[in-house]
C-alpha cells in the first residue's frame, strides 16, 4: 500500500509538473478561456462584477464565461465549478461562498494545472492561486467613518449595527472604527455609545435602529457594514420622523439607498466598484496565465484601466478603492 | 363524557374556575408585560416615554398579526411553521407587480392576501384531508414556499424606489396620534377574536382544538374547520407579509424568515396552549407586544445580544410551564364540578 501510493503521488507530482511545464511553455499571451461563477446569478453586484470581467477579457483576447446557480447554495456552487472542470478553462474566478466546502473542488481544478482566483469572497488559501480582496479591514472602517462625516460633520454619538457578535468581517470592521475614534484626530469627534445586532435582517435592522434613537436621544450616525441594515436604517429614520437629526451609514448597494439620497433624508453610503473588482480579478488571472505575474509579496504590477497594485501576503491582492455614494453621485454607479 | 364536557366548556364557557382560569391565560400576559414594564420603567428614564411605548407598539404591530394567525391554527391543535415563507412568498410577488405596475392603487392589498389565503389552503388540505402531521406538512410547504420566491426571484430584490410611494407613506402615517400599523393590528386582531367568540364557526374552531375525536361525534365536520383556520392564517400572513414589505421598504427573498418560531414564542406567551383549544387571538398579539417589549428594554438598558435571547427563552417557557399547571386546574375544576353535579 505504502510503496503504492508513493508511486502514484510520484506519479501525480510528475503530472503536475509536466502539465505546469507544458503551460509555461506554451505561455501564450492571450486566447485563455476564463470562467467566472459569482455566489449567485442575477444579483446587480454580481452582474456588474461580470460585466467587469468580460471587459477585461475583451482587452485581452481572452474567451469569457459566466455562469452559476440563481441563488447562493453551496453545493450548487460546487456543481457548477465540477461542470466548468470538464469544459478544460485556463482559470476560474469565483466568489466563494463557503471557505471549505468548494476547496476540494478547487484543489482539483490546480492539479490539472488550471489557475484558481477568488474574489469578493475567500476560499481555503491552499485551495487557490489569488484571493482579490475588495478592501482591508481597516480601510473599509475609515470609508465608513468618511461618510458618517459627511452625515455629521460636527460629530456626535454613533451606534453601530453587525450582523451577529461572531461575524467576522463586521467585527473587525467594528473594531477598527473604534480605533480610529479613540486615535485619530479626523475622527475624535464620534463617540462610539452602542453596538447592536441584526442578523442581516431587514424587519430585526428597522427595529433596532428604532430601539437605538430610544436609547440614544442624541444618536447622530448609525453604521452598519451590512448591505441590509444600512438601508432599513435609512428607512426607519425617515418613518420615525427623525430624518436630519439621525442618519445611517456603512455599505449598502446603490439601488436600495438611492430614494433615500434623493429625498435628502441621509446623505452618503458607500461600497466598492463591483465592475472594477470584477475586472482586476479577471485581469490579475490573465497576467497569471501569460506568466507576466509573481506571486511573490511586495510585486507591483499594472492592471489596464484598473490601475497599479501590489501583491500582498498568501497571494492577496486587495483592490482596496471605496465608491461614495453621495445624491450627486448615486446614479453614475452603474451597477 | 368527559369528552364532551369538554367541548361543551370551550363552547360555551361557564362561570366557573375553568372560565376564570382561561382568563388568567390572557392575564397572565397582562400580568408579565406590566411587570416587564415596571422593571424597564425603573431601570430606564426613557422607557416610559410616549415617543417609545408607541415605538414598541410598532415594531410589535406586524409581528401581532402573525402570531393572532398562530394564535388561529394553534387552537385547532396544529400549528403552521410556513407562516415566514408565505410572508416572504406573498411580499415579493406583491411587490415584484407593484414594481411593474407604478399606478397601482391600494387594491393592491388584496393581492398578498389572495396568494397568503392559497397557501394557506394548501396547508389546509395537507393537514386535514391529506393526514399529514402539521409540523412535517408546513415544515415541507415552508421550504417548498421559501424555494418558489427564491425561483421567481433569481436573486433579484425590491428595493424601495422600485416601490409605488403611496405604500411606503401610507405604513408610516399616524391617525390622531397612533401609528397606522398599530390601529391596523388593533382592528385585525379584534375582528379576529370576535369572529372567534361570537361566530358559530369561530366557537367550533375552539371546539375542533379541545377535544377533535368529540367533535366529530358531535357532528362537527373537523376537516372543513382545519382547513378554514389554516386559509385565515395564510390570508393574514399575506397581510402582513405585505405590511412587512411597505415598512421595511426593501423586499428580499429571505423577507420574514425566522417568523414561524418568533410567532410561535409570541403566541405561547400570550397564553395560547398548544395543546389546542384554548386562548385569545388578543393575548398572542399581547405576546408580540412582550417580545417587542423585550428588544426595546434591553436596548436601552445596553444589555447585550445574548440576554435578549435569554430571557425572551425564559419568558416562552414560563409561559409554558404555567400554560401545564392551569391546564391541569382546569381539569380539576371540571372533575370537581361533575362530582357536584351527581
Amino acid at each position: 500500500m505504502k510503496i503504492r501510493s508513493a508511486l502514484l503521488s510520484a506519479a501525480a507530482v510528475a503530472l503536475t509538473l509536466g502539465l505546469g511545464a507544458a503551460s509555461t511553455a506554451q505561455a501564450e499571451d492571450s486566447g485563455f478561456k476564463i470562467m467566472m461563477t459569482p455566489k449567485w446569478t442575477g444579483f446587480p453586484y454580481f452582474e456588474a462584477a461580470a460585466r467587469g470581467g468580460e471587459a477585461a477579457a475583451e482587452e485581452l483576447g481572452d474567451e469569457f464565461v459566466y455562469a452559476g446557480a440563481d441563488h447562493a447554495d453551496v453545493t450548487l456552487q460546487v456543481e457548477t465549478l465540477q461542470n466548468f472542470l470538464t469544459q478544460r478553462p485556463d482559470a476560474i474566478l469565483l466568489a466563494a461562498i463557503d471557505l471549505n466546502a468548494v476547496a476540494p473542488v478547487l484543489k482539483e481544478a490546480m492539479e490539472q494545472g488550471i489557475v484558481v482566483t477568488t474574489f469578493d469572497a475567500d476560499a481555503a488559501a491552499d485551495a487557490r492561486d489569488m484571493f482579490v480582496n475588495q478592501m482591508s479591514y481597516k480601510q473599509a472602517a475609515k470609508t465608513m467613518l468618511d461618510c458618517a462625516l459627511i452625515d455629521a460633520p460636527e460629530g456626535g454619538e454613533v451606534a453601530f449595527v453587525a450582523a451577529s457578535p461572531t461575524s467576522p468581517n463586521h467585527s473587525a470592521h467594528i473594531k477598527f472604527m473604534k480605533e480610529y475614534i479613540e486615535t485619530d484626530p479626523t475622527y475624535q469627534v464620534f463617540t462610539v455609545v452602542d453596538t447592536q445586532y441584526a442578523n442581516d435582517d431587514d424587519a430585526k435592522s428597522y427595529d433596532v435602529a428604532i430601539n437605538l434613537m430610544q436609547a440614544h436621544p442624541n444618536l447622530k450616525v448609525i453604521i452598519s457594514s451590512s448591505a441590509v441594515s444600512a438601508p432599513a436604517g435609512a428607512r426607519a429614520i425617515a418613518a420615525a420622523g427623525r430624518a436630519g437629526e439621525v442618519y445611517s451609514t456603512g455599505f449598502a448597494l446603490p439601488d436600495a439607498i438611492k430614494s433615500y439620497l434623493e429625498d435628502g433624508s441621509q446623505k452618503c453610503f458607500a461600497l466598492w466598484n463591483p465592475y472594477e473588482l470584477g475586472y482586476l480579478a479577471t485581469y490579475v488571472t490573465h497576467l497569471k496565465l501569460a506568466g507576466k505575474l509573481e506571486l511573490t509579496p511586495g510585486t507591483t504590477f499594472e492592471a489596464g484601466k484598473a490601475g497599479s497594485y501590489t501583491v500582498g501576503e498568501g497571494g492577496e491582492i486587495v483592490y482596496g478603492k471605496p465608491m461614495m455614494f453621495t445624491k450627486d453621485t448615486v446614479d453614475d454607479a452603474g451597477f | 363524557m368527559s369528552a364532551e364536557n369538554a367541548v361543551i366548556a370551550a363552547a360555551a364557557p361557564r362561570r366557573s374556575f375553568g372560565r376564570f382560569a382561561l382568563k388568567l391565560r390572557v392575564s397572565g400576559v397582562v400580568a408579565f408585560l406590566v411587570i416587564l414594564g415596571a422593571i424597564f420603567a425603573v431601570l430606564s428614564p426613557q422607557f416610559l416615554n410616549a415617543q417609545n411605548l408607541s415605538a414598541i407598539v410598532s415594531n410589535a404591530a406586524i409581528l401581532s398579526i402573525v402570531a393572532a394567525a398562530q394564535a388561529v391554527v394553534l387552537i385547532t391543535r396544529n400549528l403552521d411553521v410556513s407562516v415566514g415563507s408565505i410572508m416572504g412568498f406573498a411580499a415579493y410577488l406583491t411587490a415584484d407587480f407593484a414594481a411593474q405596475h407604478q399606478g397601482i392603487g391600494p387594491i393592491l392589498i388584496l393581492m398578498p392576501m389572495i396568494i397568503g389565503g392559497m397557501l394557506g389552503a394548501l396547508n389546509g388540505l395537507l393537514v386535514a384531508y391529506g393526514k399529514v402531521s402539521p409540523l412535517i406538512a408546513t415544515l415541507g410547504t415552508m421550504s417548498i414556499y421559501r424555494g418558489l420566491t427564491y425561483l421567481y426571484a433569481r436573486g433579484q430584490e425590491v428595493t424601495s424606489n422600485m416601490l409605488p410611494r403611496w405604500m411606503l407613506e401610507t405604513v408610516d402615517l399616524r391617525v390622531g396620534g397612533f401609528p397606522v400599523l398599530v390601529i391596523l393590528a388593533v382592528v385585525v386582531v379584534a375582528i379576529l377574536g370576535a369572529f372567534l367568540r361570537f361566530f358559530p364557526v369561530g366557537r367550533r374552531i375552539y371546539a375542533v382544538g379541545s377535544n377533535p375525536v368529540a367533535s366529530a361525534y358531535f357532528g362537527l365536520r373537523t376537516e372543513r374547520i382545519v382547513l378554514l383556520a389554516y386559509v385565515i392564517c395564510g390570508v393574514l400572513c399575506g397581510l402582513a407579509g405585505f405590511l412587512y414589505a411597505a415598512r421595511v421598504g426593501t423586499v428580499t427573498v429571505i423577507l420574514a424568515s425566522g417568523w414561524e418560531l418568533t410567532s410561535l414564542a409570541a403566541a405561547v406567551v400570550g397564553g395560547v396552549s398548544v395543546t389546542g383549544g384554548s386562548g385569545l387571538v388578543a393575548g398572542a398579539a399581547l405576546g408580540a407586544v412582550v417580545l417587542a417589549t423585550i428588544d426595546n428594554g434591553l436596548v436601552l438598558l445596553r444589555v447585550p445580544e445574548f440576554w435578549r435571547m435569554f430571557i425572551q427563552g425564559s419568558a416562552i417557557v414560563g409561559a409554558a410551564t404555567a400554560d401545564v399547571i392551569i391546564g391541569a386546574q382546569i381539569r380539576k375544576s371540571l372533575q370537581s364540578r361533575r362530582r357536584g353535579t351527581i
